[in-house]
C-alpha cells in the first residue's frame, strides 16, 4: 500500500500504521467546499461560526487555556499529595494563588476538590457494603471487559492548517482528557470544558500498531487458541480510519502465526 | 505447530447483511435453538495445517443447494494461506470502495470478521472437555471430522455522526445514521444489562439459572431485577445478535468467560473534538464502573482579542461606541443608533433604564427621527420572547453587555498584571 499522507511524527520516524489509501485526505476537498459555501451563505444580522472556524481563529486561546489547565493540574497534584508543601495551605489560599497566578483559572481547584470528595464519598459507601465491594474490586480487576483508547496523531495537513492537541492521553492514570470549547452567544467568552475519561488502557499517539496488537489483541488471541471465544471491537469516528486498517491486518498477523 | 482456521466476512448495513467475501451478496442471520447466531448463505474460507491436509483431505461438495428466497446454508471453499489472506484484502477494498463512493465522510456499515480454529478431534478433547459451552456456540460442532474450538469475532463499529453531514444529508442518510445510533444504544444496553448482572450477590444469581428456581428467591430476585435489568436484550438489533456471547455469560464465572477489547481512535483534530468526545461517552457508557468516574471542569476564558481591548470603556470616543455596538454579542446591537456624539462616558453614566428608554419606550426625543421603527422590527422579531419581557428587553442586554465588557476589561488588566 502507498502512503499517500507520509506522515511522519516528530521524531522523525515514518508511522507504521497511518498507511491507509482512504481516509481524511479525501476529504479535505468537500470540506474546503462547504468551508466555502458557508462563507458565501446570506445569513441574518448575526454571525454565525462553527465549532471548526473558531477553534482556528480563537486557537491562541484554545492553546492558552488548555496549557493553563495543564499547569493548573500539576499544581493541584502537587498540592494533593501530603508530602508536598504545598499540602499545608488551605483550599481558600490554594485558590487564590492560582487565581493569581493564571486569571480566571480559580474554579479549577474547586472543581478538584469537589470530585477528590466525590471520589472518597465513593470509597466510604463502598467500604460499608462488603458483599459489593467484592464484586466491584472483580470487576476492576476483571480483563475479561477492557475499554480502552488510542489517540492517533495530528497528520502533516493538520498541522499545517494550525491545528492543536485537543486530546491528552495520560498514561499514569490512564486517564483521556478532551478539551472542548464553545464560543459564547456573544462571541466574547469561549467556555472551556476539560472532560477526564478514566479507561482500562489508554495509548499514545506515540503507539505503533504492533504495540497495541501485541498488548491488546494477543490475549484475545491466546484466549482463542484455548479453545474459547473472544471479541474486538474496534470504535472509531471517521477519520481516524486505524480501525479499519487494523481489521485486515490482523486475520494475516493471524494466520501467519497459524501456519508457521 | 499451526492450526486450521476457517474465515468469514460480512459487513451490517441496516438491517441487513452482505457477505464481503462473494462480492456483497446479502446474507441473512438466522438463530438456532440455542439462539446461537448464524450467518446464512455467507462463503466462508478454510485454510488448512500441513498436518490437517493430510489426515482431513478437503471434499469437494460443501455446497448445498438452496432456494431463491433461501440460499445455501453455506459455501465452504477451501483455499491455501495466501489466498485466504488475498480474499480478505480484497473484501476490505470492497468495504473502502463502497465508503468512498456512497458517502465519503464516513463509513455507514459495521464489518464483522469471524476467524474459528479447527483441529482434529483427538488434541481438542481436552479442551472441549473444559469449555463445552463454547462449543455450542461455535454453531457446527465439525467440518469434515475437524472440531472447531476457538472463535474470534472481530467488529468495524461505523463511526459516529458528523457535523458536516448534519446540513445535508438525505432521507436514507438519515435513516442510515438512525440505524447506526441504534446498534450503538443496543451495544451499550447489553454491556450495561451484562455489568448490571455481575453486581448482583451471587446467591440471587443462582436462582436465574433455569431450574433450580424456588419461589421466595425469585421473589427476592425480581424485586432487584426492577432496578438492575439480568438479561441482556441482545435481540434489539443485528449488531448485537453477531455480538450475543459478549453479553449471554456470567463475569462471575473466571474460567470460561468470553473476553471482549474495545479500542477507541480518537482524533486530537481541534475540529474533530466533539465526535472524539461522543465515541468516549458513548464507549464510556458500556461500562457503569467507569462512567461513574468521569468527571468534567468548565472554565470560562474571556477572549481579550480586538480593536478596544486595551482602552477602559469610560475613554472610548463616539466612534469606539459605534464601533463596540457593531460588534458585540455578534452584532446584535449593529442596528442601534445612539445619540450622536454619545461617548464611553456617557454610555457609562446612563443606567438599565435610561438605556432602556434610549432604546424603545416612550423618551422616542432621545434618539434621532427617523430610526425608530426599524430598531423596534428588529428587536421584537429577532428576540422572541414574552410581552412582558419585551419591555426594556433590548436597553437590558445592551446593559448587560457594557458590564460584562466592563468584567472582561478588568479581567484582562489582571492578567497583563500576572505576566509583568
Amino acid at each position: 500500500m502507498e502512503n499517500p499522507l507520509n506522515v511522519v511524527n516528530p521524531e522523525g520516524i515514518q508511522w507504521s500504521w497511518v498507511d491507509f489509501s482512504m481516509g481524511e485526505d479525501v476529504r479535505t476537498e468537500s470540506r474546503l467546499q462547504q468551508d466555502e459555501t458557508w462563507r458565501n451563505a446570506v445569513s441574518d444580522g448575526r454571525s454565525h461560526v462553527s465549532h471548526r472556524e473558531y477553534s482556528n481563529i480563537h486557537c491562541r486561546e484554545f492553546i492558552n487555556a488548555i496549557d493553563d489547565y495543564k499547569t493548573v493540574k500539576f499544581l493541584l497534584s502537587a498540592y494533593s499529595k501530603p508530602t508536598n508543601v504545598l499540602s499545608r495551605l488551605n483550599i481558600e489560599l490554594m485558590t487564590q494563588i492560582v487565581d493569581f497566578a493564571l486569571p480566571g483559572q480559580a474554579p479549577l481547584v474547586a472543581a478538584n476538590e469537589m470530585i477528590k470528595n466525590a471520589k472518597a464519598d465513593a470509597v466510604l459507601a463502598l467500604t460499608s457494603d462488603i458483599a459489593l465491594q467484592e464484586s466491584v474490586n472483580a470487576l476492576s480487576n476483571l480483563n475479561s471487559f477492557r475499554i480502552t483508547a488510542r489517540c492517533r496523531p495530528l497528520f502533516g495537513y493538520e498541522k499545517d492548517g494550525g491545528a492543536y492537541y485537543t486530546v491528552d492521553v495520560l498514561l499514569s492514570s490512564s486517564e483521556v482528557v478532551t478539551h472542548n470549547g464553545k464560543l459564547a452567544r456573544g462571541g466574547r467568552w469561549l467556555t472551556m470544558s476539560h472532560k477526564t475519561f478514566p479507561l482500562n488502557k489508554v495509548w499514545r499517539s506515540d503507539a505503533t500498531n504492533s504495540d497495541v496488537c501485541q498488548y491488546e489483541v494477543e490475549p484475545l488471541l491466546s484466549r482463542v487458541r484455548e479453545g474459547h471465544s473472544s471479541s474486538l471491537l474496534c470504535f472509531g469516528q471517521t477519520g481516524t480510519v486505524f480501525d479499519t486498517l487494523e481489521c485486515s491486518n490482523i486475520p494475516s498477523n493471524y494466520t501467519n502465526f497459524s501456519s508457521s | 505447530m499451526g492450526s486450521s482456521v476457517e474465515v468469514t466476512f460480512y459487513e451490517i448495513h441496516g438491517k441487513k447483511c452482505y457477505d464481503l467475501l462473494s462480492q456483497r451478496k446479502v446474507v441473512h442471520l438466522r438463530s438456532d435453538q440455542n439462539e446461537v447466531v448464524h450467518i446464512r448463505g455467507a462463503r466462508s474460507l478454510v485454510c488448512l495445517s500441513p498436518s490437517d491436509v493430510v489426515n482431513f483431505p478437503p471434499k469437494t461438495s460443501q455446497q448445498t443447494s438452496g432456494t431463491k428466497d433461501e440460499p445455501a446454508a453455506e459455501t465452504i471453499e477451501y483455499t491455501d494461506y495466501g489466498t485466504m489472506v488475498t480474499a480478505v484484502h480484497e473484501a476490505m477494498k470492497i468495504r473502502s470502495s463502497e465508503v468512498t463512493e456512497r458517502n465519503p465522510i464516513s463509513s455507514r456499515s459495521h464489518a464483522v470478521c469471524i476467524i474459528k480454529l479447527l483441529s482434529p478431534p483427538l488434541s481438542v478433547s481436552k479442551a472441549t472437555a473444559s469449555s463445552n459451552h463454547s462449543d455450542a456456540d461455535l454453531g457446527r460442532n465439525d467440518l469434515n471430522g475437524l472440531t472447531y474450538y476457538g472463535k474470534l469475532t472481530m467488529v468495524d463499529l461505523a463511526g459516529s455522526e458528523r457535523n458536516y453531514e448534519t446540513t445535508k444529508m438525505t432521507a436514507a442518510q438519515h435513516r442510515e445514521s438512525a440505524d447506526i445510533n441504534f446498534a450503538l444504544m443496543a451495544l451499550k444496553d447489553c454491556f450495561r444489562a451484562y455489568f448490571a448482572r455481575s453486581l448482583l450477590p451471587k446467591t440471587i444469581l443462582k436462582t436465574k439459572t433455569p431450574g433450580g428456581t424456588d419461589l421466595p428467591q425469585t421473589l427476592s430476585s425480581s424485586s432487584t431485577s426492577d432496578s438492575c435489568p439480568t438479561r441482556a436484550p441482545y435481540r434489539a438489533s443485528p449488531l448485537t445478535r453477531v455480538l450475543r456471547e459478549c453479553f449471554v455469560d456470567s463475569p462471575n464465572h473466571t474460567d470460561r468467560r468470553h473476553h471482549t477489547t474495545i479500542i477507541t481512535t480518537l482524533s486530537p483534530n481541534p475540529s474533530d473534538v466533539q465526535h472524539s468526545l461522543n465515541s468516549l461517552e458513548h464507549v464510556v457508557l458500556m461500562n457503569p464502573s467507569l462512567q461513574s468516574q468521569v468527571h468534567e471542569v468548565i472554565v470560562e476564558v474571556p477572549l481579550l482579542e480586538g480593536f478596544l481591548s486595551g482602552i477602559p470603556i469610560s475613554a472610548w470616543t463616539a466612534e469606539q461606541v459605534l464601533f463596540w455596538l457593531s460588534t458585540t454579542n455578534n452584532g446584535r446591537f449593529s442596528q442601534l443608533i445612539l445619540p450622536p456624539g454619545l461617548d464611553g462616558n456617557g454610555l457609562m453614566k446612563l443606567n438599565m433604564v435610561s438605556l432602556s428608554a434610549l432604546c424603545e419606550g416612550t423618551l422616542r426625543a432621545a434618539r434621532q427621527d427617523d430610526e425608530g421603527s426599524a430598531w423596534v422590527v428588529q428587536g421584537v422579531a429577532s428576540d422572541d420572547v414574552s410581552a412582558g419581557a419585551r419591555h426594556n428587553y433590548l436597553g437590558r442586554a445592551l446593559w448587560a453587555a457594557l458590564r460584562r465588557e466592563q468584567q472582561l476589561q478588568r479581567l484582562g488588566e489582571q492578567s497583563a498584571k500576572a505576566t509583568v
